[in-house]
C-alpha cells in the first residue's frame, strides 16, 4: 500500500504523492471512504458523508493532472468541515434537529471552496454540540462522537467530531469553529493540533447563523506542517496572503517563550500539571508572566458570545422550543434574556482587556498556556473533580482557552502524548496574524513536525481498527505517525 | 447587582421580548442567568480608564 493511503498519511504526504502522479486522488478517496465505514460507526465523527460528490471532484484533480495542470498544495487531501459550514448539496445542520426539513446549501462556504481550490477534496460534515453550545459533542439528534483514544471518553466540543476524525485517523484535516475554545478544548482532548487563527483573517461567509465577534473557523490536523497548509489555503489572496508554510523550519531559535502563571497554574489536575511542566521543560521556558485580567476576560467573552449565540433565535424559541437539543433549550432560553448592559460592558472590558494583552505580546513572543484542566472525561459527566471539587463539566473544560477568546489574538493547541495515558495539549498564544510563530515552536533538538521520526516505525500497529480506533495510542505509533511529537515524552 | 432574582427578571425580561418560557425550563433558565450574572457583575464592576467605546468587530462604526 502507498504511503499516502495509509490512516496516518499527513495531508503534506498525501498531496507530494498526489502532485508527483505515486498515487490518485480517487485511490486516496477510496481509502478514506474505507476508514469512514469501518471507524466512524465506533467514533461518530460524521453527521453526513458527500461521498458522490467527493469522487467526482477526485476523478476531476485527476484528469487535470493527467492533462498538466498542477493540481495544488492540497491536492487530493480529504477533508471534513464542521457541520456548520456550507457544503453544497448538503443541508447545513448546525448539529441541531431544527434545521433537518431545509434544503440543501446552494454553494459551498468560502473555507471550502478555498481548500478545494488548493485541491483538497471535501468529504463531509463534521459532528458538534447543537450550534456550537457546549464542550463535549453530545448530541440529541446526531448522538455523541466518541473520542478515539478511549471511546467512552468525549473528544470535547463544540467541534468534536472535527477533532475525533483527525485523531482516529480517518482524515488528515478538518474545519472546527472556534468561539469560546471550541477548536482548541477538543484538539486538546484528542489529542491533534487545532488553530484559533486571528480572527477576521478567515471568511465567515457560508457559516450558519450569526458569526458574532468572537467566533472564527479554523483547522486541525497532525502535524503543524498540515496546520500551516491549510492557514495557507484558507487566507487566499489578499491582505491575508502569505506562506505560513515556508517559515515552519525557521524553528522557536531566538524566540521570546513565557509561561503564564497565576490564574493558569492553578485548577489543573495532575495530568494537565505533568504536561504543563513537560512542554515547559521541553522548550527551556524560564520566564513566568502574568496574563492580564483572566478570569474578567473569561468572564466578558462568554457574555458577548452567549449573547451574540441567540441572535437569529428567537422565533424558533417561541415557536419550536422542543426542537432544540435538551442540553442547550435552557440555555439559549436564557440567552435570549440577556440585557444590552451586560454585553455591552463586556465589549468595552474587551476593548480595555485586547490592549493590554498586545502591551505583553510587546514583551513576548509566544505565550505557553494549559488548554484543558484535564484529560477527557467520560462522556455523560455532568461535573468532573478537579482539585478536590467537583465542577461543572462543560465551563470547566473551557477554563483555560475561553480567557483568550475575546483577543482576537491567534492560539494554537499543541498535542502532548505521553506513553500509557491519555493526551492533553498545551495552548500557545501570539499577536494577531503571528500563527507563523506558534507554528514554529518545537523543543531545541527536538524532531519537527512533518519529519518522521528515527528508528523502525512499527506500521503495523498504525492501522487503526474498531477495536483500536486511534493509532496514535503508543508512543512509537506516535512517532512515527507525528502526532504529538513535539512533546512526547520517549518510550 | 447584589440582589438579583434571576426568577423576577426571567419573568419581566421574557415578557418584554414576548418569549414564554415553560413552568418545566424556569429553574434552568433562572440557574444560567444568574451565572451570567455573576458574571456581568464582575466585569461591570472593574474600574475602566474611560472613555473606552464597545469593541465591536469589524471596526467602530462612527454612525
Amino acid at each position: 500500500m502507498s504511503d499516502a493511503l495509509r490512516a496516518d498519511a499527513s495531508a503534506a504526504a498525501v498531496a507530494a504523492a498526489v502532485q508527483s502522479g505515486a498515487v490518485s486522488a480517487t485511490a486516496v478517496l477510496e481509502a478514506t471512504l474505507k476508514r469512514i465505514a469501518a471507524l466512524d460507526p465506533t467514533i461518530n465523527a460524521f453527521t453526513a458523508v458527500a461521498a458522490d460528490r467527493a469522487r467526482a471532484k477526485a476523478a476531476a484533480l485527476d484528469a487535470s493532472r493527467r492533462a498538466g495542470i498542477a493540481p495544488g498544495p492540497l491536492a487530493g487531501v480529504p477533508f471534513g468541515v464542521k457541520a456548520m459550514i456550507d457544503i453544497a448539496g448538503l443541508t447545513t445542520s448546525g448539529g441541531s434537529a431544527l434545521h433537518a426539513g431545509d434544503p440543501p446549501a446552494a454553494r459551498d462556504a468560502v473555507v471550502v471552496r478555498r481548500l478545494e481550490a488548493a485541491g483538497a477534496v471535501c468529504i463531509g460534515a463534521l459532528n458538534m454540540d447543537e450550534f456550537g453550545m457546549g464542550g463535549t459533542t453530545e448530541n440529541a439528534r446526531f448522538g455523541s462522537t466518541r473520542n478515539p483514544h478511549d471511546p467512552t471518553r468525549t473528544a470535547g466540543g463544540s467541534s468534536g467530531g472535527s477533532a475525533a476524525a483527525v485523531a482516529a485517523g480517518i482524515l488528515p484535516v478538518t474545519l472546527g469553529g472556534d468561539g469560546l475554545g471550541s477548536i482548541r478544548l477538543p484538539a486538546s482532548l484528542c489529542g491533534v493540533y487545532g488553530l484559533r487563527p486571528t480572527r477576521g483573517t478567515v471568511s465567515a461567509e457560508g457559516l450558519l447563523g450569526e458569526s458574532g465577534t468572537i467566533g472564527t473557523v479554523g483547522p486541525l490536523a497532525r502535524s503543524a506542517r498540515d496546520v500551516a497548509l491549510c492557514l495557507d489555503a484558507l487566507c487566499g489572496g489578499g491582505l491575508a496572503a502569505r506562506r505560513t508554510v515556508d517559515t515552519l523550519d525557521a524553528g522557536a531559535d531566538g524566540l521570546r517563550l513565557a509561561r503564564a502563571g497565576g490564574y493558569f497554574a492553578e485548577g489543573l489536575d495532575d495530568d494537565a500539571t505533568e504536561a504543563v511542566a513537560l512542554a515547559a521543560a521541553a522548550l527551556r521556558i524560564t520566564a513566568c508572566v502574568d496574563f492580564p485580567e483572566p478570569a474578567r476576560a473569561r468572564a466578558a467573552a462568554m457574555l458577548v458570545h452567549t449573547s451574540e449565540s441567540a441572535v437569529g433565535k428567537l422565533e424558533a424559541l417561541r415557536a419550536n422550543l422542543e426542537g432544540f437539543d435538551p442540553l442547550t433549550r435552557e440555555r439559549f432560553l436564557a440567552h435570549a434574556l440577556l440585557p444590552a448592559q451586560w454585553y455591552l460592558h463586556a465589549q468595552r472590558f474587551r476593548r480595555w482587556h485586547t490592549a493590554e494583552v498586545l502591551r505583553l505580546l510587546e514583551r513576548v513572543d509566544v505565550l505557553l498556556l494549559p488548554a484543558t484542566p484535564c484529560v477527557a472525561p467520560p462522556l455523560g459527566s455532568r461535573t468532573i473533580r478537579i482539585g478536590g471539587r467537583d465542577l461543572p463539566t462543560g465551563p470547566t473544560l473551557g477554563w483555560f482557552a475561553q480567557p483568550l477568546a475575546g483577543t482576537d489574538c491567534p492560539a494554537l493547541t499543541v498535542p502532548i502524548l505521553r506513553p500509557g495515558k491519555l493526551p492533553i495539549g498545551m495552548q500557545l498564544f501570539a499577536a494577531p496574524h503571528r500563527e507563523d510563530l506558534l507554528l514554529r515552536v518545537r523543543p531545541r533538538g527536538g524532531r519537527r513536525p512533518g519529519r518522521p521520526a528515527a528508528g523502525p516505525p512499527t506500521r503495523a500497529s498504525c492501522e487503526p481498527s474498531p477495536q483500536s480506533p486511534c493509532y496514535s495510542v503508543c508512543a512509537t505509533t506516535a512517532a512515527h505517525c507525528n502526532i504529538g511529537t513535539v512533546f512526547s515524552l520517549p518510550p | 447587582m447584589n440582589t438579583f432574582d434571576p426568577y423576577a427578571y426571567l419573568d419581566a425580561a421574557a415578557a418584554a421580548v414576548d418569549l414564554p418560557v415553560p413552568a418545566a425550563y424556569r429553574d434552568g433558565v433562572a440557574a444560567n442567568l444568574a451565572r451570567l450574572h455573576a458574571m456581568a457583575a464582575d466585569v461591570i464592576d472593574f474600574p475602566l480608564p474611560a472613555p473606552a467605546d464597545p469593541a465591536l468587530a469589524g471596526g467602530d462604526d462612527p454612525a
